[in-house]
């Protein structure tokens, strides 16, 4: 069990270095709860999973960052498991979120060494909602056509 | 009635000791030549044959065939006009279409075509027997112009029939025009005059002692219509006598907003202190002379900072940014790469505010950019290296330091 945490997480620091310079995600925020939103060798691992999770930051303040996942496996059936998830991120006027499926197959290497291999396919969405910003001029902006 | 014989000689049952008609011809006995022959009834001349057979009837020596008088004896058969008719019994011997009888009373030849009398409307009624010779309604002892049919009464006896008349009683005035004024046109001495000799009947001028103003005016304003030297008060000499004008003065500014009615230099006392404001070096009484006052007029305003018309104290926006200037207006918005206003953050009148302190961070919490007397000049990037922070949503805190609560809310960046 030790050795498939070490193998999970090393895949994870792989995905990491695309996005080092955005702010940071909201899939860490799940990742200690759920890995299989950003692994998807985790899946079905921990057996049958069914996860709800919602966080908002801020408290009091308008248009503060909520984040929403669900998340669900299968549990282990011929060495493989499937599982659905999907996360939302909404703050001020944006509104991204990834909708994503995972399968994962267990190959027992060792009586006590088992490699999990896993591949996630899904969807992104990124929402800029224009109307909402509070500007101070009614003037055009080249910049938003760009959004 | 005794009659033994019992003679009926037309058998129609009746006896002629008292039939009416003994002959039963139709004709009663008393006028019937042959009372019981029911073949005749006249004999004209007398000679006891009947006329029924008799072919002379006129006994004249001419057969009744050729006999052009049959029932008057004419020997001579004299026939003027050879019509056909004797003389003798024709009622128009010449046949100029004038009767014998008329010509002998008219004093014109009955023999002679072309001795007829006159017949002035042809209405073939000879003149020296028709009572109305120009057949035009009025019988010639009551027509002044008893052959002029268009013509029949001369009130004014000057020749001229009052149809053509244009003046029937000849006292000057037209008899349109009497009839306009409604005076009586058919008699001398109802007219209307003319007062004031301008050339305008009375019954017409709006102004009869032609002064200039109207009657109507006169009375209006009580002087007298009729008198040329009663006049009413007109103050601007317009003619519209001060009683009625809307503008006494004729200063253009009309009696009910004119503060001075009657003086034609002044019409408004912005101030109210008894000087118009043509001769007030301070209208609006401010304490600024009008000469140096962007509103002389506007007690409560005196100066126009930026120009647009609105004073100072009124003017919500005396930079005429277009932001009211006690408000702060935050920018939602960052976007460094566009020409705009919002290629820089504004916070629109921080300026006011020179001890601000502003503050950004990103949805996590942490620190991005922090600014005292804050210049409106942030174009989104790290202060230690002037690098641009990445797109997204950031919380800022806008601190004023005039002891309100801060402002707060988010900014959306992008490039």
């Amino acid at each position: 069990m030790r050795n498939t945490f070490i193998l999970s997480l090393l895949f994870l620091l792989i995905l990491c270095s695309h996005s080092a310079k955005a702010q940071q995600q909201p899939n860490f925020l799940f990742f200690e709860s759920n890995m299989g939103i950003i692994n998807p060798a985790f899946t079905g691992s921990q057996g049958q999973l069914l996860g709800l999770q919602y966080r908002t930051a801020w408290m009091g303040v308008e248009d503060a960052p909520r984040v929403a996942s669900f998340s669900y496996n299968t549990k282990e059936k011929n060495n493989a498991s499937w599982g659905l998830n999907f996360t939302s991120d909404r703050v001020y006027v944006e509104n991204q979120g990834v909708i994503a499926i995972d399968y994962s197959y267990k190959l027992k290497l060792q009586e006590n060494t088992t490699l999990y291999l896993g591949i996630k396919a899904g969807a992104n969405y990124n929402n800029i909602d224009l109307d909402k910003l509070n500007r101070i001029t009614s003037e055009s902006n080249i910049a938003y056509l760009s959004i | 009635m005794a009659n033994a014989s019992q003679t009926d000689t037309d058998g129609d049952g009746v006896g002629d000791a008292q039939d009416e008609d003994d002959d039963g011809d139709g004709v009663p006995d008393s006028s019937d030549a042959f009372p019981l022959d029911p073949t005749e009834s006249s004999d004209t001349d007398g000679d006891r044959v009947g006329d029924n057979s008799d072919n002379d009837i006129d006994d004249d020596g001419i057969i009744n065939s050729m006999d052009n008088c049959i029932y008057t004896a004419n020997a001579s058969q004299l026939d003027t006009d050879g019509d056909g008719i004797g003389n003798a019994c024709d009622s128009d011997d010449d046949g100029d279409g004038s009767s014998d009888e008329e010509e002998t009373i008219c004093g014109t030849d009955p023999l002679d075509a072309s001795d007829t009398p006159v017949d002035t409307d042809n209405d073939g009624i000879p003149d020296c027997i028709d009572n109305d010779k120009d057949n035009d309604g009025y019988s010639d002892d009551q027509d002044t112009f008893p052959l002029d049919p268009s013509e029949w009464v001369d009130t004014d006896n000057d020749g001229i029939g009052n149809n053509a008349d244009t003046d029937d009683d000849n006292d000057g005035q037209l008899d349109e025009e009497e009839e306009f004024c409604e005076t009586d046109p058919l008699d001398a001495t109802s007219f209307s005059g003319d007062k004031d000799n301008d050339g305008i009947t009375d019954c017409r001028d709006l102004d009869n002692d032609n002064d200039g103003f109207s009657d109507l005016d006169e009375l209006e304003c009580n002087s007298d219509p009729l008198d040329l030297n009663d006049l009413p008060g007109d103050l601007d000499g317009d003619g519209t006598p001060d009683c009625k004008d809307e503008d006494i003065d004729g200063d253009g500014c009309l009696n009910t907003e004119d503060v001075f009615p009657r003086d034609p230099s002044e019409c408004v006392d912005t101030d109210g202190d008894g000087l118009g404001d043509n001769v007030d070096i301070d209208s609006d009484n401010d304490g600024v002379p009008d000469s140096q006052d962007a509103f002389p007029l506007d007690p409560n305003e005196s100066n126009d900072t930026d120009g647009d018309g609105i004073g100072d104290k009124a003017d919500t926006d005396n930079n005429n940014d277009g932001y009211d200037d006690e408000v702060i207006f935050t920018s939602g918005v960052l976007t460094p790469n566009s020409s705009g206003i919002e290629s820089t953050w504004k916070i629109i009148n921080i300026e006011k505010f020179p001890i601000n302190r502003v503050s950004v961070y990103d949805k996590n919490g942490n620190p991005i950019f922090t600014a005292q007397n804050y210049k409106n000049d942030w174009r989104g990037t790290y202060k230690q290296t002037n690098t641009y922070i990445p797109a997204g949503s950031y919380f800022y805190v806008v601190d004023l330091n005039n002891g309100e609560e801060q402002i707060s809310g988010w900014v959306y960046i992008t490039y």
